[in-house]
């Protein structure tokens, strides 16, 4: 028996094997995948997470409860925060304990979704648009959706404590406010957009 | 030095045999995209979510807060009127998908699930109106047993293979709770 016959064996076991492997390879390079293809960048998935991010907002401002989440900030001090934030002046780990924070909860909780809350509103120098946050859990991923819903603030409009209840401070009568006071020869205070930006974890 | 033949051969045919193996199991995933895709069903899923959380269960004027009484009367209890639908027909007919000949469009669930029990929160659950308080109450509360008692879940059984059921989420208002209208479509 030939020597180098044993090893023609293997080395032609090896090389049919790469051959099937490398066209199996390029088949795959064919293969197209369509936006609605089933994985977690499916366009479906961002439209349901688009209309629910729309209805939780919607909700909310139907019972007056995004405009109480907008003025639930505390004063006190230089530089006002939300109230009882667990990071610097904005919510991270939970949602807002206010009946805005319920709802957001009862919407996006416990399906693998994390959202950022944000109220974008206009310098009162430079135009520029300032964004606040109210809750961020980190940069949202590329295949987020944005919602927003627009909340116009007046002058006589009046802070909400820890419990929701009105305080005696007006939102103009305080310095530490995150708007300013866009407009001071009107009722109006400043338009807020409150934004919602929803991904799958 | 013999040369080991056989130990060769035998090395050689199972690597071949292991790529084999592996092309042909691989063959099926390669092939889902061009397999009948459910594009249909998922269109369907999002017009009926869309048109029941945006008009025909609460009012145009107010996207996703639904109206108690006419939510109630979708799911099987007593039509007050001046609701959006017709309450005398069918699911399928109220929603347009009879299908064309009649029994030849997709079967579909339509469900509302929420957590109403605010004493302590087990998760959401499909939602029920108690009749006689007159308030919403979970399905596996104990208060929903009554006949005048309305589930609010209509339609079919999904199929026990989940992975071919559309489903299309909307985030709605009930009777001022956060609640979630949920079509199943397949």
């Amino acid at each position: 028996m030939n020597e180098t016959r044993g090893q023609a064996h293997t080395l032609e076991a090896i090389v049919a094997g790469v051959v099937l492997i490398s066209s199996l390879v390029f088949a795959l390079q064919v293969t197209a995948v369509t936006p609605l293809s089933a994985s977690t960048a499916s366009q479906h998935i961002e439209n349901q997470q688009q209309a629910s991010a729309t209805g939780a907002l919607a909700t909310a401002a139907d019972r007056g409860a995004l405009r109480r989440a907008v003025l639930y900030w505390n004063d006190t001090g230089d530089t006002g925060r939300f109230h009882d934030p667990d990071h610097n002046n904005y919510y991270s780990n939970e949602a807002p304990p206010n009946e805005f924070g319920d709802v957001l909860r009862g919407a996006f909780e416990g399906r693998g979704l994390a959202y950022n809350v944000f109220v974008v509103h206009d310098d009162a120098d430079s135009d520029r648009e300032e964004r606040q946050r109210m809750v961020y859990r980190g940069e949202a991923s590329d295949h987020a959706v944005t919602v927003g819903w627009t909340v116009t603030i007046y002058d006589s409009d009046l802070l909400y404590d820890e419990d929701e209840r009105e305080t005696d401070t007006t939102v103009s009568s305080t310095g530490s406010f995150y708007a300013e006071d866009t407009a001071p020869d009107s009722i109006v205070y400043n338009v807020v957009r409150v934004e919602v930006v929803v991904w799958r974890m | 030095m013999r040369a080991q033949t056989t130990l060769d051969f035998a090395i050689g045919v199972s690597i071949f045999l292991i790529a084999v193996v592996f092309v042909l199991a691989f063959l099926p995933g390669m092939l889902q995209p061009f397999v009948e895709s459910q594009e249909e069903n998922t269109v369907v899923a999002d017009r009926v979510a869309d048109q029941l959380s945006r008009g025909t269960l609460g009012s145009p004027a107010t996207p996703f807060t639904l109206n108690t009484s006419c939510t109630v009367a979708f799911f099987g209890g007593t039509d007050p009127g001046g609701c959006r639908f017709d309450a005398s027909q069918t699911l399928k007919e109220r929603l347009g998908l009879v299908g064309a000949p009649p029994g030849t469009g997709p079967n579909l669930q339509v469900e509302i699930r929420g957590n109403v029990t605010l004493t302590s929160p087990d998760g959401p659950a499909t939602l029920c109106w108690d009749a006689t308080d007159e308030r919403l109450v979970e399905n596996d509360d104990g208060n929903c047993d009554q006949a005048d008692d309305v589930p609010f879940v209509a339609g079919g059984e999904p199929p026990s293979d989940r992975s071919s059921v559309v489903v299309s989420r909307r985030v709605v208002s009930v009777d001022r709770h956060t609640a979630t209208l949920i079509t199943r479509v397949w």
